[in-house]
């Protein structure tokens, strides 16, 4: 019954979500059915706070039910991979807040819906893999406020000794009606060196002694409608601990990689830049495949003595190389790159996932020759074939973390946002970026990618803290340390705080074995409340990129296991609210609530469509209006992207021995208009027209033709000729 | 209208004969034109436009041809044009009929129609009778 109701509101509740046009572009807003008294939010309190290498969030967000009716709404938290996570959901009626319970995503769920389905108030937040989302699911009564109390933590990176945060603070200013509060406090172990609000510069912000510093915002009018940039930075090198009420001790150490004391062993290693170009049908249309050229050259041309490159052009059923290897790029190579991008002509399908196996061998030689292999996908971002979706994701995922291999994007006129999301998706999760050329730009966003790249500098450092054998590091060890990066390590071991700390890192450098020790007093190293929440957060980051790239049930099961324990909302565990029941009802799961439940769920999306009947009070249409309603659907049939686009690899008539010999159990339907169908056969994409395609067997067309023909000849021949010499009459 | 009014006017048998030929001709043509464009470059109130023509030139030609063919003393050959025009021109006005769903129409009204065709055959049937009964060669 439980698996039974839960695949029920699973696919009530996906459809609906999947119905929700952009809802992703919305963050913290409540997404509700269309009413004319649309749930409003009162007011939004942010407390953000910052230290090194960590950032959390709490937003309080009171919202409000005018109507008459019980309304159920989605709270929606885009949140990018890698970056926040929720971790800490509770919901505050009156003065009373009720705290969430963490459990598995499928069981907190069903729990959610039988709690509403007994009349009880609820809150769940859960993550929808379908469009990479977390909502939060809430009931309002009518006349009545419902407040949320939402924790979003995250790991921040350093680049070039600074740390910068982003909040979505714009959404907040334009949706609460009341008030806004925003209260900013940045608290780090060793000196500030600065703090900026980069967007709101005239915001001041209060020093407290030299390691902590404030900013508040109390208005909507002082946001400007701007999202709020932080950019702060402390010393090259920090130490701080932290001992929680269990016993539990954390320790961190981070150092950049341009500190005095091992700058001089950091050496950027070469790239191996392996450029990935769509070569399909579609790449032909607008001026996208010049634009793809220069770029593949720009790039070239930017790679030293010592760098290699290769290109490998994807489009129809088969890909093209430059070389069969990644070779050292010299200038004389120039002239063979031109030939070869000459020698392409862009037609057929796009599948992102052929050229994936070719990148993948380049890496692993130029990983052999001690290179950062670097891939560059050049796309208009429409793959018409093969993976789709998150199986694509994965597949990069896969492939940019077996290889270390930072992804990047060129997206090349991108035909819709949805395009240029894709490409984003597929680069920006994999340590690279997406950069779009718009026309003549092509210069500048080659430019910019190649300024993105950061490549390692030192690799194999090990960590170590020789005095605490049970120490467990939360950090990859060993770890690289990137151009304008740093070396952190993050341990939970046990002990207290005025034990000693002796942090070791050990690499190999100048031939010969290297290490750096840091060694300190437990009493002389500062506190740092947060580090708890860093480690936990660290450690399942590095699960959740494991778990992107293979899905391997040990360390599933640890990540559960270890997110449930901290209450962190990953796309595998969830938070639960639940209110108690304050009436003495039925506790019977009543079949009504339960369809209320679902109703609520799926937000009243599902609105039965207008009638979209066609015809008179009769019914009956004449030939020309059948015509017409034939044509129009031949249109939108041909119109249809991998038709328009060139994107079909062959074209066969229904019913010919070629469409007889495809096997219909295996080919897969990629679009299914009125007339035509396009077939995803093996690595070729079909399209299949209607026998009257061939022209000749268009019956009504050559009879008309040679109609209209005939009378018209017959009728220039009677109008040439000569009247008779007499008529009667 | 110039057409008409030299017709009126009398300006010849042949001519009218002729006319009518051309008329059922043209329906023809523009009937024809309709058909070729069926397919993805089919435009629904393009073909009613053409189909609307086709029909007003059938219903002209077929005028014409019938006013020529109830002369007794016409040459051979203009009968023949005209019998032509007025085949074509009925045939068009059946095409036309099919394809712009008016037969539909028809078959809801068929009594109406038929009632009212009647007496529009008698009344023609009268006037020709009335214009010249010695001429009537009958239609």
């Amino acid at each position: 019954m439980r698996i039974a109701r839960s695949a029920l509101v699973i696919s009530l509740v996906l459809p609906a979500l999947l119905l929700i046009p952009n809802h992703v572009v919305a963050f913290c807003e409540i997404l509700e059915p269309p009413s004319s008294f649309p749930t409003q939010v009162n007011g939004t309190q942010v407390e953000i706070r910052l230290t090194e290498g960590f950032a959390r969030v709490v937003i309080i967000k009171e919202f409000y039910n005018p109507s008459n009716e019980p309304k159920q709404g989605q709270i929606f938290f885009p949140l990018e991979k890698g970056h926040e996570l929720i971790t800490d959901l509770r919901l505050k009626i009156g003065n009373v807040v009720y705290n969430s319970s963490a459990g598995d995503r499928g069981g907190a769920l069903d729990d959610f819906l039988t709690a509403i389905a007994q009349g009880q108030d609820a809150a769940l937040v859960q993550y929808d893999p379908p469009r990479d989302v977390y909502w939060i699911a809430v009931t309002i009564p009518p006349k009545e406020t419902r407040t949320t109390i939402t924790t979003l933590e995250m790991p921040l990176a350093k680049r070039d000794g600074s740390y910068d945060y982003h909040y979505r603070l714009s959404v907040d200013a334009r949706d609460s009606v009341a008030y806004l509060r925003v209260h900013l406090r940045v608290e780090t172990a060793t000196p500030l060196v600065h703090v900026h609000l980069l967007s709101h510069p005239d915001v001041p912000v209060l020093r407290i002694g030299d390691r902590a510093a404030e900013a508040y915002i109390n208005d909507t009018g002082t946001v400007q409608g701007r999202d709020l940039d932080v950019h702060f930075g402390a010393a090259s090198s920090a130490l701080a601990q932290w001992v929680d009420p269990q016993g539990e001790r954390y320790v961190r150490y981070s150092i950049d990689a341009w500190d005095p004391s091992w700058r001089n062993f950091m050496a950027p290693m070469p790239r191996s830049l392996l450029v990935a170009v769509d070569a399909s049908g579609s790449m032909g249309l607008d001026d996208r495949w010049s634009a793809a050229e220069e770029s593949v050259s720009r790039l070239a041309a930017d790679l030293h003595p010592g760098e290699t490159f290769n290109v490998v052009a994807f489009g129809g059923p088969s890909v093209r190389t430059l070389d069969s290897v990644p070779r050292e790029w010299t200038p004389g190579r120039s002239a063979d790159l031109d030939r070869f991008l000459a020698s392409l002509t862009p037609h057929g399908s796009t599948s992102f996932a052929d050229p994936l196996a070719v990148i993948d061998g380049w890496a692993r030689t130029a990983t052999a020759l001690h290179q950062q292999p670097i891939f560059v996908l050049i796309s208009d971002g429409r793959p018409s074939r093969g993976l789709e979706g998150l199986e694509l994701e994965r597949a990069f995922s896969e492939v940019a973390y077996d290889r270390t291999m930072p992804i990047f994007a060129l997206a090349t006129k991108p035909a819709t946002h949805a395009d240029e999301s894709l490409l984003r998706n597929l680069s920006h999760f994999q340590g690279g970026d997406l950069f779009t050329l718009h026309g003549d730009d092509t210069a500048a966003q080659v430019g910019s990618l190649l300024g993105s790249i950061r490549v390692p500098m030192l690799v194999g450092v090990r960590s170590d803290l020789p005095m605490a054998s049970d120490a467990v590091f939360a950090n990859a060890n060993p770890q690289t340390v990137v151009q304008g990066g740093e070396a952190i390590v993050l341990a939970k071991l046990s002990g207290g705080s005025a034990d000693p700390i002796d942090v070791r890192l050990s690499w190999t450098g100048a031939g010969a074995a290297q290490a750096l020790e840091r060694t300190a007093s437990g009493t002389g190293v500062p506190l740092q409340s947060l580090l708890g929440r860093q480690w936990v957060l660290l450690k399942i980051h590095g699960m959740l990129a494991a778990l992107r790239a293979h899905e391997d049930p040990a360390t599933l099961d640890a990540l559960k296991a270890l997110a449930t324990e901290n209450r962190v909302v990953t796309p595998y565990t969830s938070l639960l609210v639940v209110i108690p029941r304050t009436d003495p009802g039925s506790t019977e799961a009543s079949p009504a609530a339960a369809d209320r439940a679902f109703a609520g769920i799926g937000g009243g999306l599902f609105a039965a469509p207008a009638s979209s009947g066609r015809g008179g009070p009769i019914g009956v249409s004449s030939p020309l209006e059948i015509e017409g309603r034939k044509a129009e659907a031949l249109r939108q049939d041909l119109a249809n992207p991998l038709v328009a686009d060139n994107e079909l690899d062959r074209r066969i008539f229904a019913g010919s021995p070629e469409d007889q010999q495809i096997d219909p159990t295996t080919a897969v339907i990629r679009f299914q208009g009125t007339y035509v169908r396009v077939l995803e056969v093996g690595n070729e994409l079909v399209g299949v027209f209607p026998d009257d395609f061939r022209g000749l067997s268009l019956y009504p067309t050559t009879f008309g033709m040679a109609l209209s023909a005939l009378s018209l000849a017959a009728l220039f021949v009677v109008r040439r000729r000569r009247p008779s010499a007499s008529t009667a009459g | 209208m110039r057409i008409l009014e030299r017709i009126r006017a009398g300006s010849g048998v042949e001519r009218e004969a002729s006319y009518g030929l051309q008329a059922g001709l043209l329906a023809i043509a523009l009937i024809g034109i309709t058909l070729a464009t069926f397919g993805p470059f089919f435009f629904l109130s393009l073909a009613y436009v053409l189909m609307s023509a086709a029909g007003a030139f059938a219903l002209l030609g077929w005028r014409w041809a019938d006013r020529v063919l109830h002369l007794a003393k016409t040459q051979s050959r203009v009968r023949t044009d005209a019998q032509i025009g007025r085949i074509l021109s009925i045939v068009s006005l059946l095409f036309v009929l099919y394809y712009s769903g008016l037969w539909i129409l028809l078959a809801v009204t068929w009594p109406i129609v038929l009632f009212f065709g009647l007496l529009a055959w008698s009344a023609h049937r009268a006037r020709v009778t009335a214009r010249d009964p010695s001429t009537e060669a009958g239609a």
